[in-house]
């Protein structure tokens, strides 16, 4: 195995750690209560893109690849997401008006 | 234009390679692009009925649950190290290396796979199905069962194509592009579980 070869494993063994302790903090915001259910969903999913974007830059090598691959595959996927996000203020309505299912 | 010119011309221009990547590890990302796009749909519509809920169940208590489903975590993290061991040691040619490692991530799957058996086995003698639980919004069976089965269909189908691989490296019919395309499913399943994890478990979490 060639240094190279080292100080890639060594990198993965620290993304391992990383995101292991970005789950432990997201234990403790859970365990704690610390926020509001909304604020709280937010903060978890802040702390899951994160750790996705760990995941994809390091074990998936997306960071490696041709700036015009990450190009055509993430931007689509961002902007349809983000657009989903559009019915949430209808949402927010109905916990406001207090309606059950 | 001849295929000197084509080739020669820059990506953006129909390059003959504008990407860089064979055609087995574009068409997976490809293949990941659509699968985010069901997973993320699923899970932002499991938000949307989270907020707009006032009567959300909160049946997981620190213990067993949210400990058990830690371990998964672990488990599927864990598994991902070893594949990107798997694909380094597919890198430098060490065919042994790649079975050995994609072996211990296939065991990672297999436990994610029968720990979480457990939590449905769990979840269904406690009532919850997916139109109905003794608790509250009936949208959190739906959600649980549809998120978490299509997230375990996922790693099950994983778990043999791991196997496949593994086969096909130590009999020397697959090559480094087909162990690092599975690397790739194999993390992208991981991924998708650090969104489930949180917003499933963690956003139902028992009070004290």
């Amino acid at each position: 195995m060639t240094n190279l070869e080292h100080t890639n494993n060594r990198i993965y063994t620290w993304i391992w750690l990383y995101l292991l302790g970005l789950t432990g903090v997201e234990l403790v915001l859970a365990y704690q209560h610390v926020f509001t259910p909304g604020m709280m969903m937010l903060v978890l999913m802040l702390l899951s893109v994160v750790k996705a974007g760990m995941i994809m830059n390091w074990f998936m090598h997306l960071g490696s690849e041709r700036v015009t691959l990450v190009l055509t595959l993430l931007p689509p996927l961002i902007l349809v997401l983000s657009l989903l996000f559009g019915f949430f203020p209808d949402a927010f309505r109905l916990f406001h008006l207090g309606v059950h299912q | 234009m001849t295929t000197n010119n084509v080739l020669a011309s820059p990506a953006w221009s129909g390059g003959a390679s504008p990407y860089a990547v064979g055609d087995k590890k574009l068409g997976m990302w490809l293949f990941l692009v659509s699968d985010s796009l069901t997973f993320g749909s699923l899970l932002i519509s499991c938000m949307y009925a989270r907020t707009a809920s006032s009567n959300w169940p909160t049946p997981f208590p620190m213990w067993p649950s949210i400990a058990f489903a830690s371990l998964m975590t672990f488990c599927l993290l864990t598994s991902s190290l070893t594949m990107a061991l798997a694909v380094a040691a597919s890198k430098r040619g060490d065919r042994a290396g790649v079975v050995k490692y994609i072996l211990l991530t296939m065991l990672g799957g297999a436990a994610f796979i029968v720990l979480h058996a457990r939590e449905w086995m769990h979840l269904i003698g406690e009532g919850v199905r997916p139109w109905s639980n003794p608790w509250g919004s009936p949208l959190f069976g739906a959600s649980f069962f549809g998120l978490t089965g299509l997230h375990m269909f996922h790693v099950f189908s994983g778990v043999i194509y791991l196997g496949v691989i593994a086969l096909g490296t130590g009999k020397g019919w697959r090559t480094h592009e087909d162990v690092e395309v599975c690397g790739l499913y194999w993390h992208f399943v991981d991924l998708v579980w650090m969104f489930i994890f949180p917003l499933i478990y963690l956003m139902s979490v028992a009070p004290k």
